[in-house]
Parts: structure tokens; C-alpha cells; sequence
């Protein structure tokens, strides 16, 4: 590491009894794990929480979930880079996810099915071989995904506590948070994970609310707009502007991103298929619209206020991530915990640190759970010839988040790919998104949608892999296309073929064995 | 720009107030939600124990 940056790194506020509070929050975590886990009888209580989860404790499940650590560093980073333009991609995710809430867009039938995971809705309307190539692209984008976490969620910690003077202490971090997630997340399933939401949620906005009122009151809010206005300009405010960091078909991509992230993402539908109701589901998504609002604006405003301090109040911060030679500058990951470090006091900080580890934990013990699951039930339950006793299953599921526990080690020790981490993510999840929203929004709404034409628009899905920068240039298209247009794309043309496969090769099935969703209440 | 900066700065403040009383509002019924979840689960534990039971009497 480059002696300014470790130099730079190391200053910080955090001193033992942040470390305590941390080490409190820590300790109660895992206590919760041990408690909880007498209540694990079968897989429904294992995965879904025994479908008994009410609205306010959802909600709290919704944010906790879905604000992780990850979400906080690269939306800091999109904040740092593209100032307050980059606030149409919070707004574009709340608003979305308010109609999905007040409509029931997709999750209230699906709620109603009474299905514990995505693919298990493809096999009960498509039949097994779409449920097995759902649950093959969910694993693979869903996983693919989820690559990079570990890595940026140790890099918080290591900015915020100044342990980057260490040059060891990330590849420490990581080991150790890996560790204490896959205890608790093995011992208890979805309740302990709903539970720990709930506390995070609780840690979390405390935190939040706090350090923004710290940031703004450091700072000063007419300084944080009037210094993005010196330095960015306009482009540092308006989304559309072609020369800035987004433009038209950026906002068109995030307001799909923002649909899919809610209603599709299985981790987000985990949490309404867990509700004790459908009309909790609706609820449940019309006040999470704050909370998805607020998990990414938050951290944008927080990368807003770390490119405002660097600038003018921080000149050895500034010759390490503006030096004269841009190739030389430090990866701008590190600015917003940076940043906290050095303006918030000691005890506030190690509240923030353990909300961000309480957030990184949410996020992972949900996604280690879900990408585990669905390779248990709907990959490896469906092959077996005889049904696979339940035991086995929750033994399985163990087995797979431990050993999707050491793939995110790995991935995040060898990866030094130079995508943006929110390219890099929303890329990968495309994989799996863009196929399985053609999948659901016509198997759920359109009585003629076939297997055929399913099974089209999930392999279809596999297109969007051309929207990374490495895979551009081995294929020799580098700047062609960004991100966003070959995601649009896929999204068009995996309808087209889930509906000219429909039309074309429909299903031959006999209409009394057909199920669809009910409309009775549950 | 200065249309886009007023907009900016009104959305951030009514999200963060809405945030603020929502927080409050989940916090305390979120408590509650934890109590019954917890309640049902061991009610459900209990019942599966007294039907395993009863079962293996009758065998």
C-alpha cells in the first residue's frame, strides 16, 4: 500500500471503547443465533421464519436486509463521484418500490402461492426443468454477485478504525467477519437472520440519523452545495446531463434496477414470501419504499460530505485520492470511512462501526441463506428421484453457505477486476434478473406463457455478462456499450423471446392440473 | 443547476423526516412483532412435542 494512503488511513477517532461497543454488538449477535436456534423444527421455520413474520418486524427485516455494508461503500463511492446527480437512482428505487407496495406488483400473487422461493413459483407454472435452470442462473448471477462483499465490507472497517496502517489487517478482517457470520447464520436460519435485522434495524438508524446531523454540522449545508457546485458543476446535479457520470439510459436502467431489486431479487421477495399475509406483503413494500430510498441516499450523501471534507478541509487526503497523476490515486473506496473516522468522536464511531458490521452481517447471512436454499431446494431436491428428507435438507443448506462462505473469501482475495463495484453488481445480478422478470411478469399475468418461452428468457438472461468491462475486452468491444444498454437490451429481448416462444411453442398441459395463483385470501 | 440543488435539498429532507418518525414507528412495533413471532414458535414447538408424544402412546 502507498505510504501517503497507509499514513492517511491510519488517522482516525477510533479508540477501545468503540472497539467495546462493537464487541458488545458482536456478543449479542451470536446470543441471538444460539437462542433461536431450538426453534428450528423444518424447513419452512429454517427459510422462511415459519411464515409468521409481522409487518413493522418485516419492515425492519426489509432495511436491514437490504441496506448492507456493501450498498453503504459503493453508494458512497457513486455520491463521491457523481455528487447529488447520483440521488435520482435513490429516488428512482423508492418510487418504484411504492407502486410495487400499493399495487402488489408480482409479490402479492406470489405471497398468495404460498411458495418459499422464486423457482419453486417457475416448477408450480412451468414445471421441474424451469424450476432447475431458475434455480442454475438465480445460483450462478445471485452468487457471482454477492463476490466482491466480503472484500468491500472489511475495507469499511479497516478505513474507519485506521487498521489500514496494517497491511495484513484487511485479509484479518475478512477472515474474522466470514467467521462470525456463518456461525449465527448456520445455528438459527431465517429467524435469527429476521431477529438480527430487527436489532440491526434498531443500531442503524440511530446511527444514520446521527452521523448525517454530524456530517451536515461539521461541514455546514450550504457549504456541502456550494463546494459540489465549484468542483462539479452542473453535472454534479442534474442526472441527465450527457457529460456526467449518468445520462438518460443510466436513469432508465436504475428505475428497472430499482423494480427488480424489490420485487424480483430473491432476497427481497424471501422477505414478503415470509409475511403472515399478502395484504402484510403490501404493507410490508409501501413503507419499505422509505427505507430503500433512504439506504441509498444516505451514502450517497455520505460520499457527497467525504468528497467535500477532502477537498476543503483535508489536503494530505487530497494529494492522496486527486494527485496530479490520476493513475497514481488511491482506490476512492476508502474516502467515505475516511472520512468518518476523522470527524466523528469516539463513541459515535464505534456505534456507526457496529451498525455497518450489524449491516454487513444482515446483508450476508441473508444472501448466504437464500443462494443456499435455492441450490438445496430447487437444483438439488428437484434431481433426487426419491423426496429428500427434511433433515437432509437443512443439512445441505449448512453445508452450502459454509462452502459459499470460502468462495466469497477466495473471490474477494484474488479478484482485482477494475469495474466499478455498482457495474460489477448490477452486471452479475443481471445475469439472473433480466430473464427471470420476463419469467415471472408473464407466468404470473399472461395465461399463455409457456415453458418453452420461459426457458428462452432465463438462458436469454445469460446476454447481460457482455456489460463488464473485462469481458468487453476480451471479446474486443471495450466502450461500445455501457452497462446500462446492454441491461435494457436484455431485458427487451428476454421478453420478445419469452413471448414468441410462448406463442410459438405452448404448453400441452391439462387445464385441471394447471395451477394459478389463488384469489381467495390466505 | 440551481433547480436541480433546490429539488435535491427538499427531497433529502423530507425522506430523511419521513425516515426519522418511520424509524420510531418500526422500532416499537417491530418489538412487538419479535414477542409474537417468538410466542408463536414456542407454541408451535410445544404442540409438535405434546403430538409426538401423544403418538408414541397410541403406538
Amino acid at each position: 500500500m502507498d505510504p501517503a494512503l497507509q499514513q492517511a488511513l491510519s488517522r482516525t477517532n477510533f479508540t477501545g471503547w468503540d472497539w467495546a461497543i462493537v464487541a458488545a454488538y458482536l456478543v449479542a449477535s451470536l446470543a441471538v443465533g444460539l437462542l433461536v436456534k431450538r426453534h428450528v423444527r423444518d424447513m419452512a421455520t429454517y427459510i422462511g421464519a415459519g411464515r409468521a413474520v409481522g409487518a413493522k418486524l418485516g419492515i425492519a427485516a426489509m432495511a436491514g436486509t437490504e441496506m448492507g455494508l456493501i450498498t453503504v461503500m459503493y453508494s458512497a463511492q457513486k455520491g463521491f463521484v457523481g455528487g447529488f446527480a447520483a440521488f435520482h437512482i435513490a429516488v428512482a428505487s423508492g418510487l418504484v418500490t411504492l407502486v410495487v407496495g400499493l399495487t402488489g406488483f408480482m409479490v402479492y400473487r406470489l405471497r398468495e402461492m404460498r411458495v418459499l422461493t422464486i423457482p419453486e413459483f417457475y416448477e408450480r407454472r412451468f414445471g421441474r426443468k424451469t424450476r432447475i435452470l431458475g434455480g442454475v442462473m438465480l445460483a450462478l448471477g445471485g452468487i457471482l454477485n454477492m463476490g466482491l462483499f466480503l472484500k468491500v465490507g472489511s475495507m469499511f472497517i479497516v478505513g474507519v478504525t485506521g487498521m489500514a496502517a496494517d497491511s495484513g489487517a484487511l485479509k484479518l478482517v475478512m477472515f474474522g467477519l466470514l467467521a462470525l457470520v456463518l456461525v449465527y447464520t448456520v445455528l438459527g436460519g431465517m429467524i435469527s437472520v429476521v431477529i438480527t435485522d430487527y436489532i440491526q434495524f434498531v443500531i442503524l438508524s440511530a446511527g444514520v440519523l446521527l452521523t448525517t446531523a454530524f456530517a451536515i454540522h461539521h461541514l455546514g449545508w450550504n457549504n456541502i452545495f456550494e463546494t459540489v457546485a465549484a468542483e462539479m458543476g452542473s453535472k454534479g446535479f442534474n442526472p441527465f446531463e450527457s457529460e456526467g457520470e449518468f445520462g438518460v439510459d443510466y436513469a432508465a436502467w436504475m428505475c428497472f434496477l430499482g423494480l427488480v431489486g424489490c420485487s424480483i431479487w430473491p432476497t427481497a421477495v424471501a422477505r414478503a414470501l415470509a409475511m403472515e399475509s399478502p395484504e402484510a406483503v403490501k404493507k410490508q413494500f409501501a413503507w419499505s419504499s422509505v427505507s430503500f430510498t433512504i439506504r441509498f441516499m444516505v451514502p450517497y450523501f455520505w460520499g457527497i460530505c467525504a468528497f467535500v471534507f477532502i477537498m476543503t478541509a483535508a489536503p494530505d487526503l487530497k494529494a492522496v485520492f486527486f494527485p496530479e497523476n490520476p493513475d497514481a490515486a488511491a482506490n476512492n473506496l476508502y474516502a467515505m470511512p475516511v472520512f468518518l473516522g476523522r470527524i466523528l468522536p469516539a463513541g459515535l464511531l464505534g456505534l456507526i462501526a457496529a451498525a455497518m458490521i450489524a449491516a454487513f452481517m444482515s446483508t450476508h447471512d441473508s444472501y448466504l441463506l437464500c443462494w443456499s436454499s435455492v441450490i438445496t431446494q430447487d437444483i438439488v431436491a428437484p434431481l433426487q428421484r426419491r423426496e429428500m428428507p427434511l433433515k437432509s435438507r437443512v443439512f445441505l443448506t449448512r453445508v452450502l453457505i459454509g462452502a459459499i462462505g470460502v468462495y466469497v473469501l477466495w473471490w474477494g482475495l484474488i479478484y482485482e477486476g477494475s469495474d466499478d463495484i455498482w457495474d460489477y453488481m448490477s452486471v452479475t445480478g443481471a445475469i439472473y434478473f433480466t430473464g427471470a422478470f420476463a419469467v415471472m411478469f408473464c407466468g404470473l399475468y399472461w395465461e399463455r406463457a409457456s415453458s418453452t418461452g420461459a426457458v428462452l428468457a432465463l438462458l436469454s438472461g445469460s446476454i447481460a455478462i457482455l456489460g463488464l468491462g473485462p469481458v468487453q475486452e476480451a471479446l474486443g468491444i471495450a466502450g461500445r456499450f455501457t452497462g446500462a444498454q446492454v441491461g435494457l437490451f436484455t431485458i427487451c429481448f428476454s421478453l420478445v423471446v419469452m413471448v414468441c416462444g410462448s406463442l410459438l411453442c405452448p404448453d400441452k398441459r391439462d387445464p385441471s392440473t394447471q395451477e394459478q395463483p389463488s384469489s381467495k385470501p390466505d | 443547476m440551481e433547480t436541480w440543488a433546490a429539488i435535491w435539498k427538499l427531497t433529502f429532507i423530507v425522506v430523511m423526516a419521513i425516515f426519522t418518525g418511520m424509524s420510531v414507528w418500526v422500532i416499537i412495533g417491530g418489538w412487538q412483532d419479535v414477542r409474537k413471532l417468538l410466542a408463536k414458535l414456542s407454541e408451535d414447538s410445544a404442540s409438535a412435542d405434546s403430538d409426538d408424544q401423544s403418538s408414541s402412546a397410541d403406538d
